[in-house]
């Protein structure tokens, strides 16, 4: 079938070039947030984090956890410092700094590994 | 199964948007209208109170003032006005995920398939006109329809005049309704369509209904015939809720302040206009192969005028390729008259990954020249670097920076 059949509205279409690339932004936006969104979490889930959490804290394990940050994914690894249920903050300490993760934006979280076991002086 | 199709088309939209920000204007007589000073006074939106005076959208500014003394003239927001109708393709949003906007203040909505969600059509637009009347505090009317055609009917020719805002059109009353009116109300009749059609002695939609359509084929082609499935009621378009994103052609034109008759100021402003075009197909990384020339003569009562084309040995968005091709165009079809507004369009477009490369001149040279320019200009304003017969008396550059469609941002 001949396009002028098909796309009379999109031919007579009037858009300003500002309106125009406003909507294309949002669409760009949209197709970010989509892929990478935030899934819903099952309750089991979230209590298999708690008690990765809690192991990590007590051991002082290397974790690896995922944030959803300004509609881009970020991976962080380091010790799990401190996880405070009433803010609901995660503090990790990576090589370089201590990085403050708020709980609702963790999308996945895992062991990676056991700490470097420290040496002792010797005498 | 039956498509629901809905046009949702804001009242006096600029005029409704800056009531919504100043509720003291509610009640008086408004008008958003562009500077009076120069040809863009005219009426862009008049409110209801407006229009009851008699006020009509594209009048003079010193007519409105004559018609109703006490009305009150607003210059435009023309980035709140975007910002507005992007608030309300998020409101669509809600209800479906094929939303297309048509043009500022129109946007269509594929509804097919919500009724179980949103109930019947009627019951969908008025919930919709709820919540963009409460959250925008603009009036919305809608048109439904089987397709997008009997959705812009609808929506143009009845829903705009009846208190609800909503009219739903179907293949059944399509007919009925439609084929008594006028033929200039069927969408695609321009004034120039309405004088031959009138020459072959049709008045109304009706009258283009009844003949074949075959003659119509015959007579003015494939426009002739989407005319006469039109007149039936028949449209083969799609939402395409992405085709914003699909670049067919880059154009840019404007309305001049005054008639110019000097060809040198055409054509400082042909080159500016040239620019703006080819700056906007490099932001798209895209070259083009056609050329289109607009050129409207002064003359209100008798338009003239031309719009003619040309295409190009090979694509390119270089300003300098473009501008000559424009140039001789120009020349060959201006009938000398005073020109009241000009066009360029640049159209089959391709992305300007490829570049056929020459022996006399450096072409790469000339690609990363506009590149650095538009970087410039991107930068520290439009004004900021410019070609040298942007300071003539002719130019426009300086009035048009920092403006949306010709209007204050």
């Amino acid at each position: 079938m001949n396009r002028k059949f098909s796309d009379q509205f999109l031919c007579s279409r009037m858009m300003l070039p500002e309106h125009r690339e406003g909507v294309n932004r949002r669409i760009r936006k949209m197709d970010r947030q989509g892929k990478y969104s935030r899934p819903l979490w099952d309750e089991q889930q979230w209590e298999q984090f708690q008690l990765l959490l809690e192991k990590a804290l007590a051991q002082h394990l290397v974790v690896e956890i995922t944030r959803v940050k300004e509609d881009v994914h970020e991976s962080i690894s380091g010790t799990l410092k401190k996880a405070d249920n009433l803010t609901g903050l995660i503090f990790v300490q990576t090589e370089e700094e201590i990085v403050k993760i708020k709980a609702e934006d963790v999308i996945s979280l895992g062991i990676i590994d056991k700490p470097e076991p420290k040496t002792e002086k010797a005498d | 199964m039956r498509r629901i199709i809905f046009l949702a088309d804001m009242e006096s939209f600029y005029a409704s948007v800056e009531i919504a920000r100043d509720p003291s204007l509610r009640g008086k007589p408004v008008v958003v209208c562009g500077d009076p000073e120069r040809r863009r006074g005219i009426v862009l939106a008049a409110n209801r109170e407006a229009k009851a005076c008699g006020i009509e959208t594209a009048m003079g500014a010193w007519e409105c003032r004559s018609l109703c003394p006490q009305v009150i003239f607003i210059r435009p927001h023309m980035q709140d006005y975007i910002n507005v109708s992007l608030q309300m393709t998020e409101i669509f949003e809600r209800f479906t995920d094929r939303v297309a906007p048509y043009s500022i203040d129109e946007q269509f909505l594929d509804m097919t398939g919500c009724e179980s969600l949103f109930g019947p059509p009627r019951e969908m637009a008025l919930r919709i006109n709820g919540e963009i009347l409460r959250e925008t505090g603009v009036r919305c009317r809608i048109g439904i329809g089987e397709n997008p055609l009997q959705a812009k009917m609808a929506c143009d020719r009845f829903a705009k005049k009846n208190p609800q805002g909503v009219f739903q059109l179907t293949c059944e009353n399509y007919a009925g309704l439609t084929w008594p009116l006028p033929i200039r109300d069927l969408f695609g009749v321009g004034f120039r369509m309405e004088r031959n059609l009138r020459r072959l002695g049709i008045k109304t939609i009706g009258g283009l209904a009844a003949l074949p359509r075959e003659k119509m084929k015959s007579r003015w082609g494939i426009n002739g015939e989407v005319l006469w499935l039109n007149a039936h009621g028949i449209d083969y378009s799609n939402i395409h809720s992405r085709s914003t994103e699909k670049y067919k052609g880059v154009g840019h034109s404007m309305t001049l302040p005054r008639d110019y008759s000097s060809k040198e100021k055409i054509e400082v402003v042909l080159l500016e206009i040239t620019e703006e075009v080819c700056r906007r197909a490099r932001g798209l990384r895209k070259v083009g192969r056609v050329v289109n020339l607009y050129c409207r003569g002064a003359d209100f009562d008798n338009p003239t005028g031309f719009s003619r084309q040309k295409k190009l040995p090979e694509p390119t968005a270089v300003t300098m390729d473009i501008y000559p091709v424009v140039l001789r165009l120009f020349d060959t079809h201006w009938d000398r008259l005073p020109v009241r507004a000009l066009g360029v369009s640049l159209s089959g477009l391709m992305e300007d990954r490829y570049l056929q490369l020459s022996l006399l001149e450096d072409k790469e040279k000339k690609v990363r020249l506009g590149r650095a320019m538009d970087e410039v200009r991107e930068r520290f304003g439009i004004t900021s670097l410019f070609r040298a017969s942007s300071l003539t008396p002719g130019s426009q550059l300086f009035d048009r920076a920092g403006k949306i469609g010709g209007h204050e941002a």
